[in-house]
């Protein structure tokens, strides 16, 4: 399936794409604040330094906020409408977004929402990361709803600007 | 205080600039136990806005002391892009947001042209200098912005921030490699093109020389306070203002600024009314509120250290205070402030040259 393509090689990003390259979803911790960082910034917005760690996180969340695209507006998501984009917060507190599949990895978001949704129908659905591979080398993380529909605990480590 | 009627004379002048809506009836607007007393029934009342995220929490906090019972939704959209997503829901007949901030001012004028906020008069209006008053009787500029050059001290000398005064002094090759730029989508980065492009000796010539300084060009003012921060381009040049770099140097970041000459300096965003709000007392309550000297002092805080359109309001800014009292600090010989016409007539037309000289 066609997909825009990430811009990788921008600063600092490396060990994130290498990690994705691997099958393990890493992100920056700042060593001071220990809170974990999205998307990759230079400076810890917490306390202004500029020391990190990458670490492995569990890829596991729920969703915060999402939106249904039924129009296409990117021609690299053509064949995909109508699908579902989403702000998923970690466990470890972070705010990461993406495609939300369903437990059976369909993107389509009538299969995934059914007739007649409510309109916050996936807030705080829990969900686990896999990585889409999206050909040219790079996979990226997307999101999936669990069979088990209990959210899990909300983060606290995380910031996102 | 000025006569009633002189007020009412200017703000309907006002109004029919702000054309769209001029027939409606002004609505006089005050903070009564009323007023409180309906919008705590309400309850909650929700703000679409164009600040930074840290800068409205804090600003809210405030409000919130003052009134407990009223839950405020923060809806974050900075720039055009909350004036654009607004436009669509009332396309689409969705009316959710209470109150609106917005800082770009050419997307500002056409919610005003499709009849979006209500026209209000808040009591203290004598009180408001006349920038504030530039869109009203629609929207409200309770706040003053002047553009500043942001850099950081460890990566920049002081010999070499002296040349960032002259707005031609960012095309010094010692600058080369180490600016950065943003797109000109809110109002903070459209003020200061608007005086280069009303400024014969830049315009567009000038944007052309700037590209080939080899900035970096980021979509948000935020990325470019990081750059900034980091030392990864030490200038950010024609994106940052006064009130949020002071935040920045509150909290123990690398950064000092000057004022290019003369310094440029407007109504930072424009606050108003929907018509369509979901919670009509309390959104006007907050208007009521922001507008008064408890929310021109509230602005004034750590958070936001913002100079307030409210005339004789005492500048309270702690930071600042500090920093005026820093050997590198020096004041704006000269101010220059943005004609809004022309920024609503010529804005799309100025980022497009900005597009094809810079990018």
């Amino acid at each position: 399936m066609l997909r825009p393509r990430p811009f990788v090689g921008g600063h600092d990003d490396a060990p994130f794409w290498e990690g994705c390259r691997l099958g393990v979803l890493r992100l920056q911790r700042c060593r001071k604040s220990g809170i974990y960082l999205w998307p990759i910034l230079p400076v810890c917005p917490d306390d202004l330094t500029t020391n990190f760690d990458w670490v492995e996180v569990s890829g596991r969340g729920r969703v915060s906020s999402y939106v249904v695209y039924r129009r296409l507006y990117d021609k690299e998501f053509a064949g995909a409408l109508p699908y579902i984009s989403a702000s998923v917060e970690l466990v470890e507190g972070a705010r990461m977004t993406g495609n939300i599949f369903s437990a059976d990895g369909d993107m389509n978001a009538d299969i995934i929402l059914g007739p007649e949704p409510k309109v916050d129908a996936l807030i705080g659905r829990a969900v686990e990361m896999f990585f889409e591979d999206i050909g040219g080398g790079l996979r990226i993380p997307q999101w999936k709803l669990t069979r088990d529909t209990t959210s899990p605990a909300p983060g606290k480590g995380g910031k996102t600007t | 205080m000025k006569p009633t009627l002189t007020l009412a004379t200017a703000l309907l002048t006002l109004a029919s600039f702000a054309s769209g809506a001029a027939s409606q009836s002004l609505e006089k607007l005050a903070i009564t136990p009323q007023l409180v007393a309906a919008a705590e029934k309400e309850g909650e009342v929700t703000l679409q806005y164009s600040s930074p995220l840290v800068t409205m929490q804090g600003l809210i906090g405030e409000f919130t002391k003052a009134y407990p019972k009223i839950r405020v939704n923060l809806d974050r959209k900075a720039g055009a892009s909350g004036a654009n997503a607004l436009m669509q829901e009332m396309a689409a007949g969705v009316a959710r947001v209470d109150v609106f901030q917005g800082s770009d001012n050419a997307p500002n004028k056409a919610l005003i042209d499709k009849g979006a906020f209500v026209a209000i008069e808040p009591s203290n209006v004598a009180d408001l200098d006349k920038v504030a008053l530039s869109l009203a009787p629609y929207l409200y500029f309770p706040d003053l912005n002047r553009t500043v050059i942001a850099y950081n001290p460890k990566f920049v000398t002081a010999e070499e921030a002296a040349k960032l005064k002259d707005w031609r002094g960012i095309l010094d090759p010692v600058f080369k490699g180490r600016i950065s730029l943003v797109e000109p989508t809110f109002g903070v980065t459209m003020a200061p093109l608007l005086y280069v492009m009303n400024t014969k000796h830049l315009g567009a010539e000038f944007l052309g020389k700037l590209k080939a300084q080899a900035p970096n060009i980021y979509v948000n003012t935020a990325q470019a306070r990081q750059a900034l921060i980091s030392g990864q381009k030490p200038i950010s040049w024609g994106a940052q203002w006064e009130a949020v770099i002071l935040t920045q140097i509150g909290r123990g970041a690398p950064v000092r600024f000057v004022y290019p000459e003369p310094a440029v300096e407007w109504g930072g965003t424009a606050w108003g009314v929907l018509k369509t709000a979901p919670h009509p007392n309390a959104a006007r309550l907050l208007l009521a509120w922001k507008l008064s000297r408890e929310g021109g002092q509230a602005e004034q805080g750590a958070y936001s250290n913002m100079r307030s359109n409210i005339t004789g309001l005492p500048d309270g800014r702690v930071v600042f205070g500090k920093v005026k009292a820093e050997t590198w600090y020096a004041e704006p010989k000269g101010t220059w402030r943005p004609d809004l016409q022309d920024w609503i007539a010529n804005g799309t037309r100025y980022q497009e040259i900005w597009a094809k000289s810079v990018r």
